[in-house]
């Protein structure tokens, strides 16, 4: 049913009236003007600047935008580019490090907040607490904690591992204190799903003689919660492929390149190194894996674990 | 409550939309206009990397010019030193939002000039403030004029030369005096050769148990490419670059020995393997290592902790011993520049104050003579009260003597790729993640790729 | 008393015991970076650590205030994040509104547009974005941080969901009484709307605050940094630095530590619905 069209009348006109049918008299300027801002702002600064990287990763513009069209020739470099192959192996790392790892620990400490009463709240804003602060204070705090002369951690445990400076550790010390600092968004939406849960299940299953404990989890819980389970894993899957902020902090893509991230080395090819084409194909190649990452589990695990 | 937030968020949002006008004017630049059209004092505003000891020093030296008149007043930045530095100049350069004024290193001059961030300054300019080329260090002019010709604008230099600083050794000298290693004349003996060195060293060692040489690794390319810089050199290694072309011939073979070197030490428990700028200054403050290799920049930590009684022993700064063949040491120069803005060229009264500013600084060059470098103003240079500062004059004299200036290229120098090379290949072969053959090849080999 | 029950309740008192432990170890680091920061330097590298500071002194934070813009990063955050969290709530409120209750054409075009943002990762588009604010003259302006922060399509998902659920007879009786579209929104709908629109509000303006990459690529210059990054990179300390360095990590943190403290439930709320969990 199209609006009606006249414009500027705010005397009221007889509703058209259907059953069950939005009731219509609303000029356009209205819906423009309600539409409009938003829309304005979407296209302008989310649709056009992904457009705009598809074609700069053609050219060898710098980072005032200065260049020309090259062809393929970014994606032919990168195909060869040992250090963007890296990036990507790292960045694969790191998401195999955190993703299950932190959604796994975000249910543990869900199961074991949503039992308690009067002190949930308290419980919760423990493990919340690290997700409001900006990552930088957490990168601090824990550079500090980590330190491998003078920090707690190495003091109460006697290793004298340098966390961000070997190799062997570096990723997952980053990986950890990824996890610290959000596992508490996980443990929120658990404990919404398993709060979701009706006892008269679990009274069921007891009257059934199931028993308790890990049968009920596994019979139960698990089932009923794998949709909060499964945006987890989905949420983080996207967040951890566009990881940069903590790598960047923490350990700056070191030690010697061994942590750099894709969207790390974007950003040093961009404006360290002033080569925005190139540096659009990286971008272009991230979001097209992002891209194929969220429809494959979307379309692969979203589908089953329906009970 | 929703009767009291109801007009709260009207009034919010009424808020918001002169909270963007005001915000949409709030620019670099745009407050000293504001200001000077007021007759306010005009802001100057500068951008350094001066953290650390000297950095307070050169706080003092503006704080001081602020307070000497009331016509221009500094309002500085201190940003992380390095790479990230010179990444923020060109995206202010690009975006024409640049500082008026800054530090630059004179090894990062041929990177900066090809990427268009420099504005040189004419002799003649500095002369409208009574400042000439000739009343500076000759040779860091000299330098700078090498690196003009190369690249950009013959005759003009692309800074005024603030100092030149270099790589000293700190010592401990309760430590020292215990190992036998102090002379009756106060100073260290028995350095002088890699082995005495080492066996000094290894003395240490044995008395106290501990690592006796501290150097910063982790995190911090910088510290190992200093140290393998001043072995190289002293092993006759001779220029990296000539004429704005690579020479690496020598890294295999002399570039493997100081590298040898080092991972030796580190083997042998003598040198730190994997530790943090910020730890390696304080594991020396604290009396836990001997030694520390670092630049003369730490000079005021040292005597400032001292001043206040923190510091728990009695400590000497010398220039880095003699151990092969000669006793040149790594050494680099900051500059004060001024940044090419294209885009909103600097006005000729912004320009005439930034050097009233940059006159004053140099005049007052014995104040950053106390963060340990050694001025380039000559008339500080040669003066008397430098002569007496102590601890500068354990090591200035002798140090300028030694100073090794950074390769002319734009591969190597303060926040160029040369310091990521070292970072990937040299650092991991002292804490024995890499071979010393293995560490040479690859470094050899990402230097030439970044000739290309 | 029956045994079965005094040993469960033992077992629940153990289990609660144990994870308030937890809860209290996870938020450790925190209480360690606060006990740095208001010690005497030289007594942060001691072995063993001093597990409350004494002397306890601000001398940390003073020189932190003192010789850091951190006053004037406070005072950017605050305006980025209130433009982005009020600019944010009014334009999707508006759009979400109309998709809503109003039928026009292209409306669903429009939506499906909206939600196709969801796969865009803003990570991807920095390097364009920073040309186009360059173009314009906004890099390293509030225009430059805040107008990209604006585009939050899930905003407009959640209210959507909402402005769904009024009832039909709302808006029906409403138009019969001759009220404008505007007046719906805002005096019928944003009213009964107040719980989400407050969250969102907050958990936007803790996003905003938050945000590092988008400033750190977008700010040049120290008097307009946000406060992420500024304590990152500005850098005066010397000496044994770590009391300082945690003295502004403190700073940094403490104004939404402070706001989720005190809007707790709120921003829980937020979070969980932004996710898609009412």
């Amino acid at each position: 049913m199209t609006p009606n069209v006249e414009i500027a009348d705010p005397a009221p006109r007889a509703p058209a009236r259907r059953a069950g049918r939005k009731i219509q008299s609303v000029s356009w300027r209205t819906i423009v003007l309600l539409v409009a801002p938003f829309t304005i702002v979407y296209l302008v600064f989310l649709i056009y600047p992904t457009l705009r990287v598809i074609e700069l990763s053609f050219t060898n513009s710098d980072i005032a935008g200065v260049g020309h069209f090259i062809g393929g020739r970014n994606y032919q470099l990168l195909m060869k580019d040992p250090l963007f192959w890296a990036s990507l192996w790292h960045t694969i790392y790191f998401i195999i490090l955190t993703v299950v790892p932190n959604t796994l620990v975000g249910l543990v400490f869900g199961l074991m907040v949503v039992r308690l009463k009067r002190l949930r709240n308290t419980a919760l804003a423990l493990f919340f607490l690290p997700y409001i602060l900006p990552v930088s204070v957490v990168t601090q705090i824990w550079l500090w904690v980590l330190d491998p002369n003078f920090g707690i951690i190495n003091f109460l445990t006697r290793l004298k591992i340098n966390w961000f400076s070997e190799a062997a550790w570096a990723m997952p010390a980053v990986a950890f204190v990824t996890i610290w600092w959000t596992v508490g968004f996980n443990v929120l939406l658990f404990i919404a799903g398993l709060e979701a849960i009706p006892r008269e299940y679990y009274e069921a299953a007891a009257l059934d003689g199931a028993g308790g404990g890990f049968r009920s989890f596994l019979y139960i819980t698990w089932p009923l919660l794998w949709p909060v389970t499964s945006l987890v894993l989905l949420l983080q899957l996207i967040a951890q492929w566009q990881i940069f902020n903590q790598v960047y902090l923490l350990t700056a893509g070191g030690p010697y390149n061994s942590t750099i991230v894709v969207l790390q080395y974007m950003y040093v090819r961009a404006f360290q190194q002033q080569q925005g084409g190139y540096a659009s194909a990286i971008s272009v190649v991230l979001f097209v894996i992002i891209l194929i990452t969220s429809l494959v589990y979307l379309r692969f695990v979203r589908l089953r674990g329906n009970t | 409550m929703k009767k009291v937030v109801r007009p709260v968020l009207a009034v919010s949002l009424a808020l918001l939309l002169p909270l963007f006008a005001w915000a949409g004017g709030q620019k670099e630049g745009a407050a000293s206009s504001a200001a000077s059209a007021t007759g306010g004092p005009t802001k100057i505003v500068l951008w350094d990397f001066l953290s650390g000891g000297d950095g307070v020093r050169w706080t003092q030296i503006l704080n001081d010019f602020n307070a000497s008149q009331n016509k221009l007043v500094v309002d500085h930045t201190t940003l992380t030193w390095g790479d990230p530095f010179y990444t923020k100049v060109h995206t202010a350069v690009i975006a024409g939002q640049t500082p008026d004024v800054m530090t630059y290193h004179l090894s990062h001059f041929p990177a900066g000039i090809i990427a268009g961030d420099l504005r040189p300054l004419t002799e003649a300019e500095l002369q409208s403030v009574g400042l000439s080329y000739s009343d500076f260090n000759p040779v860091l002019v000299k330098r700078s004029l090498e690196i003009s010709k190369a690249y950009g604008k013959a005759g003009d230099l692309y800074g005024v030369p603030l100092d030149a600083h270099t790589f000293v050794l700190y010592y401990n000298k309760d430590i020292l005096k215990q190992a036998g290693l102090l002379g009756a004349d106060g100073n260290p003996t028995g350095l002088t050769g890699v082995d005495s060195f080492t066996a000094a060293l290894q003395k240490i060692k044995s008395i106290t148990g501990g690592t006796p040489l501290g150097m910063s690794s982790a995190n911090d390319p910088a510290s190992v490419w200093r140290m393998w810089y001043t072995l190289y050199e002293q092993l006759g290694g001779g220029e990296l670059a000539v004429g704005g072309k690579l020479n690496l011939d020598k890294i295999d073979t002399v570039g493997k020995k100081a590298l040898q070197t080092m991972v030796d030490w580190a083997q042998a428990g003598l040198l730190t393997p994997n530790i943090s700028y910020a730890a390696d200054v304080a594991l020396f403050t604290s009396g836990k290592t001997a030694f520390m290799a670092n630049g003369n920049w730490e000079v005021p930590t040292m005597v400032d902790a001292q001043k206040k009684g923190t510091l728990p022993f009695s400590y000497g700064v010398m220039a880095f011993p003699q151990l092969f063949g000669n006793r040149d040491t790594w050494a680099d120069s900051h500059n004060i520049s001024v940044p090419n803005n294209t885009k909103n060229p600097i006005s000729a009264d912004m320009l005439k104050n930034v050097l009233t500013l940059i006159a004053y600084i140099e005049h007052h060059a014995i104040v950053w003579a106390g963060g340990g470098h050694l001025p380039a103003y000559l008339p500080v240079l040669n003066g008397t009260e430098l002569a007496n500062m102590v601890p500068n004059n354990e090591y200035s004299v002798q140090a300028a003597k030694d100073a090794t200036f950074e390769p002319v290229s734009p591969v190597f120098g303060v926040g160029d790729p040369a310091y990521d090379a070292v970072g990937n290949f040299l650092t991991p072969a002292l804490t024995g993640q890499l071979s010393v053959s293995d560490a040479i090849a690859k470094f050899k080999a990402q230097l030439q790729s970044y000739a290309q | 008393m029956n045994p079965t029950r005094s040993k469960l309740s033992i077992l629940s008192v153990a289990a609660t015991g144990l994870s308030l432990v937890i809860g209290l170890a996870w938020v450790f680091p925190v209480y360690w970076a606060v006990n740095t920061s208001f010690s005497v330097p030289e007594n942060t590298v001691k072995i063993p650590p001093m597990w409350f500071p004494t002397p306890l002194i601000l001398d940390s934070f003073k020189y932190v205030i003192e010789n850091t813009a951190i006053i004037r990063w406070y005072l950017n955050s605050v305006i980025t994040s209130v433009a982005v969290a009020g600019s944010v709530i009014l334009l999707t409120m508006m759009c979400a509104y109309a998709l809503s209750q109003i039928d026009f054409k292209g409306k669903r075009a429009l939506f499906v547009a909206f939600l196709a943002g969801f796969m865009i990762p803003g990570a991807t588009n920095v390097v364009p974005l920073f040309l186009f604010l360059n173009h314009l003259n906004m890099v390293n302006t509030y225009w430059g941080l805040i107008l990209p922060q604006l585009v939050s399509p899930i905003a407009v998902v959640i209210y959507k969901q909402f402005f769904d659920q009024m009832p039909r007879e709302l808006t029906d009786a409403a138009r019969m009484d001759g009220a404008g579209e505007w007046r719906i929104l805002f005096r019928i709908f944003l009213p009964l709307n107040w719980g989400i629109t407050w969250a969102l509000a907050i958990v936007l303006f803790i996003w905003t605050w938050n945000n590092f990459f988008w400033p750190f690529i977008i700010i040049a210059s120290n008097h307009m940094m946000t406060i992420p990054v500024g304590i990152t990179q500005v850098q005066s300390w010397y000496g044994i630095a770590y009391p300082r360095v945690m003295a502004s990590a403190v700073l940094a943190g403490l104004p939404t530590a402070i706001l989720y403290l005190i809007f707790q439930r709120r921003v829980a709320q937020g979070v969980a619905i932004t996710a898609g969990i009412k």
